[in-house]
């Protein structure tokens, strides 16, 4: 299906206003929280030591 | 020859562009020093590429770890957060985050510089294989970490755990070869990750990119937004003969002529350089000349539609000066906005220092006294908004510049050097002086964001003088560059909000 290159740009937005939503609603549900906790100690997994 | 010339350079370009973005993005030197890991709340961001957060410079989060972490909580069984930051970044970007920003990417990139023979792009089966990301992106961060729980409901990173290379690259060889405890842990599965990485790196020599070929899920992921992405690339059907050298040129060896957004291109860029007729081209790039050409149009007459306006009030040299063609309405409205922008940033320059003053832990790696280079950052964009201000008030107040002050270019040229220093310093401080960064107040890692508004504001201003000239500027990009200043302006509080709600 070729999308035409004017409606390009609506898909655009649309596709980036919901992923905005996402993230907040993410942020609310407390997501960012377990992001944060994975990301600020040596995972263990990652490095192979696990 | 020419065409060889453009070729190299772009790729040139492009690998200190890697580069660039890589150390600014792992740029926490003391992690690697010290074998230990970077814990501030920028960690709550996502990178675009697949960086692992267990590699000692990392300033954000992999994506691919983000996710499963979510997906592997006992609490969570999809991840909107991480799935959402993938998005917006797959949409504004595509995969041109492969191409450009990715330090994997950047490995494999450098690997295949190195001269041996038989080098070809592609590996045998590349036809099947190219299938195989999709393969894993669906069973190991997804199906697998939603389904294999443990008693608790949690669930281990399997793609980190048994295939990232990144992880091994990034995260586990720095890490080992400085801290003597992990030294110790070391087992079975890290040779197991190191032989996965070994084997990619023997590959990557010989072929062109094989993991983000056949094995990356990120990039499959990036790659099904190419389509539909801000980032996209245009053929002129009208320029183009056809001719191929777009996919000889293509490291991915993709027909660009035909298939200009498959999920297979990286943006590379390289395609562009090397066609002969100039067919290709980007959408930012269309963008890019869409506003030069708007902004700076140097027909030095005046445009036809403003002709009557010109008639009767507007562009009339005059003893005492040149009129705006600005009317009064609008020229207060555009002033007011502008002069919101100024305030909050000279507002948030005044609060940093004071705030930089109050915080207890700055650990210095590059100044000795960053406090010191925190009021130099505040005073330089209280200069440069004071001058922007100034100019602002000078059409509210005015309407029409007087003549003495269209040599305010020169002033201008002053303001934009001021802005760049400041621009620079703030990316610098931001790297120096990281540890900083988890704190409430982030200044060094605001300073950037402040900044940029400096360099629009600039060009608002030029625009203006254009103006005075009797030449076209377009107002209605004028107003979107004021708005544009404000919603930079406001970037800073929402990431303060961000790091607000990750602490
Ligand atoms: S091991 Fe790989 S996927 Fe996991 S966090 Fe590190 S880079 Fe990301
Ligand atoms: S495909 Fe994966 S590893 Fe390759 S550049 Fe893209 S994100 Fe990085
Ligand atoms: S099509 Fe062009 S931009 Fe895309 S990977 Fe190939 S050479 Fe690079």
């Amino acid at each position: 299906m070729k999308i035409k290159e004017k409606n390009k740009k609506w898909i655009t937005v649309a596709v980036l206003a919901v992923a905005v939503c996402m993230i907040a609603a993410g942020i609310v549900n407390g997501e960012a929280n377990v992001v944060l906790t994975k990301a600020t100690s040596i995972c263990m997994q990652c490095i192979g030591l696990d | 020859m020419d065409r060889e010339n453009s070729i190299k350079k772009q790729s040139r370009i492009r690998l200190w562009f890697q580069a660039a973005w890589f150390v600014l993005t792992n740029g926490y030197v003391r992690g690697y020093t010290k074998g230990m890991i970077f814990n501030g709340n920028t960690k709550v961001i996502c990178l675009p590429g697949l960086n692992c957060y267990s590699c000692p410079g990392a300033l954000g989060s992999c994506p691919m770890g983000a996710l499963q972490a979510v997906l592997g909580n006992a609490s969570y069984r999809v991840s909107l957060y991480v799935f959402g930051m993938i998005s917006a970044m797959g949409v504004l970007f595509g995969r041109l985050i492969c191409g450009w920003m990715c330090p994997f990417g950047l490995f494999q990139d450098l690997m295949y510089r190195i001269k041996v023979k038989g080098k070809k792009k592609n590996m045998p089966g590349h036809r099947y294989l190219k299938y195989l990301r999709y393969v894993i992106l669906v069973v190991f961060p997804i199906l697998l970490v939603s389904l294999m729980l443990d008693v608790t409901g949690a669930s281990m990173p399997w793609f980190c755990e048994w295939i990232c290379p990144s992880g091994m690259l990034l995260g586990a060889i720095p890490l080992v070869a400085v801290n003597s405890g992990l030294r110790a842990a070391v087992g079975a599965r890290f040779f197991w990750k190191l032989f996965i990485l070994l084997a990619i790196t023997v590959l990557a020599i010989f072929y062109y990119r094989p993991f983000c070929k056949y094995l990356c899920p990120l990039g499959a992921i990036y790659g099904l937004f190419n389509p539909i992405s801000s980032y996209r690339l245009v053929i002129d059907k009208e320029k183009c003969v056809s001719c191929a050298t777009c996919q000889k040129a293509c490291g991915m060896d993709i027909r660009t002529f035909e298939t200009p957004n498959s999920p297979d291109c990286i943006r590379c860029g390289s395609c562009m350089a090397a066609c002969p007729t100039g067919a290709i081209e980007s959408t930012w790039g269309r963008m890019g000349q869409k506003i030069k050409s708007r902004c700076f149009r140097d027909d030095g007459d005046i445009l036809p539609a403003r002709k009557k306006e010109a008639e009767t009030t507007a562009y009339v040299p005059s003893d005492e000066g040149i009129a705006l063609s600005v009317s009064r309405g609008k020229a207060v409205f555009l002033g007011i906005l502008m002069l919101i922008a100024g305030t909050i940033s000279l507002i948030l320059s005044v609060l940093m220092p004071v705030v930089s003053n109050l915080s207890s832990h700055f650990l210095i790696d590059i100044y000795q006294n960053t406090n010191v280079a925190s009021v130099f950052m505040g005073i330089l964009w209280c200069v440069a908004s004071v001058i922007v201000i100034l100019t602002g008030v000078y059409t509210i107040r005015f309407r029409k510049l007087p003549e003495r002050l269209t040599s305010i270019n020169e002033k201008l040229r002053a303001a934009w050097i001021i802005a760049l220093i400041g621009v620079a310093i703030g990316a610098a401080g931001a790297v120096a002086n990281i540890k900083t960064l988890s704190s409430f107040f982030t200044p060094m890692l605001l300073n950037p964001f402040i900044y940029a508004c400096v360099p629009v504001l600039m060009l608002q201003v030029r625009m203006m003088c254009r103006e005075t000239e009797g030449k076209k500027c377009s107002r209605g990009l004028w107003v979107i560059m004021s708005i544009v200043n404000i919603l930079l302006a406001l970037s800073t509080l929402l990431v303060l909000i961000i790091l607000n709600l990750g602490s």
